[in-house]
């Protein structure tokens, strides 16, 4: 058995050293098996940099020191965790690190500043950061690879204040201080002359958001510098009306064309389809960890399924086996956990719908709540995306099938499509998963979901719901601390629910210590 | 007679009350704030401890909490609860038929829904700039050449409302002085300044719900040109307190140490 969970003071790790202090004692099997976890991890660290043009990468570029944190943000993600609840994080969290070690490895092997192996540089296509990989399903022989996930996404998720150096550049050259930092960042690391240049062709999606667009423009410049040919798909912004369907299964269509064109590659729907059945296989997996979150003994939540939904959902889109491996090994530790009435942390006492844009510099937020205030993070509205099945066998629906993804991919299926996407399925949610509180992001560079505060806070009286708002900036710490998200709950338990935390060294912490 | 105090660690002033086991007010201080909190609220606890005869120190009192932004330095209180809560319980005891609560403080304001019983329902608050607080009348009335009795006066004067278009201080701040140099009326441009604010706590009264029987708290709510510019944004009248507003999170606090001693009989 492990060490009984919640039976580590876990403020104390915050009060030494940056990395010697964070190892948390979990009892003897928990600790050894999380040890082996760790030390597979640097394994696969030390590997990545035997490759020379890893290597030459690591050198090259600013954003590659956030990765030195890699075993820390696991350590993070999985604070408090022990027994079945340990082992589900760490299949999430250590496959996707492999995953990115895999990105960053085509990313340095292509890169004409690293290893410029031009021909393998011609069998990859560029795409956003935010944008589904489905567009790529049909292309066996061609690989979809994302820089921004590289330098911009994973960066901050790893280390807090990851990008606020390219925040800082892309202000210097005039870009307005309130957009979101996310396409501000982005833009900053290619103005600032730090991003990787390699690919056949781009394709970009207009996200969420003016600033992304503006974001993309400035990339697409950059591409075109470079001769790399840019396509943007214009998925249209009221997805939920049947009457623009067909035009954005037209610009599938048109997406499919174009890297036709740019690669000499044709769309192979054997292949496609093979990774129709692995993403139906996915979604399945998620539907079934999110239904035992609607009972007394959720399984898979808060941050370990937010991240690892928008990497299997977004990134992956059933192109790999491995992951498909993974997921059944989860559902199998989750069910048995489940029958078994495991719990993840001591005491549950409140069930919370965590709502809006999540702060990308502190997503270990979530076990925070957890391990302090006792409150289980039972989903988030980000892994509350496409839940249908898709076509396996019919290419003219799956065309469509692609389409609505796009539409729906993920910080986009609820910030556009009407209102109700947003506001009145929230409370649709909470009565759904029996939640009692209502945690709502409030990203503060977000135009598109400040316009509905006040509409949120009177829903939440009509429904009799406790609704908490947390500021942050997204990608910007230096706007919005880590402590002073924590205060805003802080504020909010003590003041209005009159509760005292379960582990009281939480409450404020020395993030200067942290990553 | 057991004593009980509250200190309220305040970003601009710090305030002590202690009051005896019956509740009733014997002794209150306001101090400017230093730069460390520590230092501040010991200076207010040793003058409010100097004005009650038979008190010689902070041992002497049954009861201690503090509050306000600085509430976790304060080295000798016996717990610390969220300024909040305290506003909330000090404006109870203060007038128990108040509902809705508008605290501007020194860097921020918060609009606080309470029950019958003091609790409090919901809160919203800025702390995030310094926009429609304290800070903002001090730099208003920096740009006026006044100070703030005279700044927080003038647009009672006014006729007519010259709006400022930006909440943000520093470009308020801009936007003001551009407006005294065109030669616009003073307490016409102070009225505009007021009425900002006022609908800044317009908005965050009304994110938490708190819009009827309404009263101010904090130091800014002693400006009378900001309670007469509520009154007319929020079109209710505002309850005056018996007591000094600028108090109501000491007081709070107090009520508190003093339920909660006698609840442990110390």
């Amino acid at each position: 058995m492990g060490r009984k969970i919640g039976s580590e003071k876990l403020g104390n790790l915050y009060s030494g050293g940056k990395v010697r202090k964070r190892r948390e004692w979990r009892g003897l099997k928990d600790t050894l098996y999380d040890y082996w976890r760790w030390l597979k991890i640097m394994g696969m660290l030390a590997g990545f940099m035997m490759k020379p043009a890893n290597l030459k990468g690591f050198l090259r570029y600013r954003w590659m020191l956030n990765y030195l944190a890699v075993p820390q943000m696991i350590d993070r993600h999985t604070a408090g965790l022990r027994g079945t609840h340990l082992r589900i994080a760490r299949e999430e969290y250590d496959l996707v690190a492999k995953d990115v070690a895999l990105l960053l490895t085509r990313v340095f092997r292509a890169d004409k500043n690293c290893g410029n192996d031009k021909e393998f540089s011609k069998k990859i296509v560029v795409l956003d950061e935010n944008e589904m990989f489905h567009i790529m399903c049909g292309f066996p022989n061609l690989m979809a690879v994302s820089w921004e996930t590289a330098a911009v996404y994973v960066s901050v998720l790893l280390r807090g204040d990851g990008v606020t150096h390219y925040l800082d550049v892309v202000q210097e050259m005039g870009m307005p201080g309130d957009v979101c930092p996310m396409p501000a960042a982005e833009a900053g690391v290619c103005i600032d002359d730090d991003i990787p240049i390699f690919g056949a062709c781009a394709i970009q999606c207009n996200t969420t958001c003016d600033g992304s667009l503006l974001g993309n423009a400035i990339l697409a410049k950059r591409y075109e510098e470079e001769g790399i040919p840019t396509f943007q798909i214009a998925a249209p912004l009221r997805h939920t009306e049947e009457g623009v369907q067909e035009y954005a299964a037209q610009e599938i269509r048109n997406a499919i064309k174009f890297i036709e064109e740019n690669t000499g590659e044709k769309w192979d729907w054997d292949a496609y389809f093979r990774c129709a059945k692995r993403f139906n296989e996915e979604t399945r997996h998620r539907v079934g960890w999110m239904e035992m979150s609607r009972t007394e003994y959720p399984q898979v939540i808060g941050a370990n399924l937010a991240l690892y939904s928008e990497t299997t959902y977004m990134a992956v889109a059933g192109r790999s086996q491995e992951f498909v491996e993974a997921d059944r090994r989860i559902t199998a530790l989750a069910k048995k956990a489940f029958e078994r009435k495991e719990m993840i942390i001591p005491e549950y006492r409140h069930r919370a719908i965590i709502w809006g844009v999540q702060a990308q510099y502190y997503t270990d937020f979530l076990p925070w709540l957890q391990n302090c205030w006792g409150i289980l993070p039972l989903v988030d509205m980000l892994s509350l995306v496409y839940f249908d099945e898709i076509s396996e066998d019919d290419p003219e629906q799956a065309i469509y099938d692609i389409a609505k993804l796009y539409q729906e991919m993920i910080m986009r299926n609820r910030t556009h499509g009407g209102y109700e996407l947003l506001l009145d399925d929230l409370w649709r949610f909470v009565e759904y998963y029996n939640a009692d509180l209502v945690i709502l992001w409030e990203h503060i560079s977000c135009k598109a979901l400040n316009g509905m505060h006040g509409l949120f806070e009177e829903r939440a009286r009509e429904h009799g719901v406790r609704l908490i708002w947390v500021n942050h900036d997204l990608m910007d710490p230096r706007v919005v601390s880590r402590q002073s998200i924590r205060d805003d709950i802080n504020r909010y338990m003590r003041s209005v629910l009159h509760e005292e935390p379960l582990d009281p060294s939480l409450e404020v912490i020395d993030d200067a210590m942290s990553w | 007679m057991k004593y009980f105090g509250g200190c309220d660690a305040g970003s601009t002033y710090t305030k002590c009350v202690i009051i005896d086991e019956s509740g009733k007010i014997v002794s209150d201080v306001t101090l400017k704030s230093r730069i460390n909190a520590v230092l501040s609220a010991e200076e207010a606890l040793k003058q409010a401890i100097a004005r009650v005869p038979g008190l010689d120190s902070a041992k002497d009192l049954a009861y201690l909490v503090g509050t306000g932004y600085g509430r976790n330095k304060v080295p000798f209180a016996d717990e610390n609860i969220s300024e909040i809560s305290c506003h909330a319980m000090g404006v109870h005891v203060t007038d128990p038929t108040v509902r809705a609560i508008i605290d501007i403080g020194g860097q921020d304001v918060k609009g606080i829904a309470i029950d019958k019983d003091g609790t409090v329902l919901n809160f919203a608050m800025n702390d995030k700039c310094a926009a429609g607080t304290g800070r903002f009348f001090e730099a208003m009335a920096r740009a006026f050449e006044m100070d703030l009795t005279e700044f927080s006066n003038l647009s009672l004067k006014a006729k007519n409302v010259i709006p400022i278009t930006s909440q943000c201080t520093v470009f308020a701040e801009s936007e003001v002085i551009s407006l005294v140099g065109e030669g616009k009326p003073m307490e016409e441009i102070a009225a505009g300044i007021q009425y900002s604010v006022a609908k800044r706590c317009f908005v965050m009264a009304k994110k938490a719900g708190a819009v009827d029987r309404i009263t101010l708290t904090g130091g800014c709510a002693k400006n009378a040109g900001l309670k007469d510019a509520i009154e007319k944004v929020l079109r209710i009248k505002v309850i005056d307190l018996p007591v000094d507003p600028q108090l109501m999170g000491a007081l709070g606090a107090a009520e508190f140490a003093r339920q909660k001693g006698l609840a442990k009989g110390v």
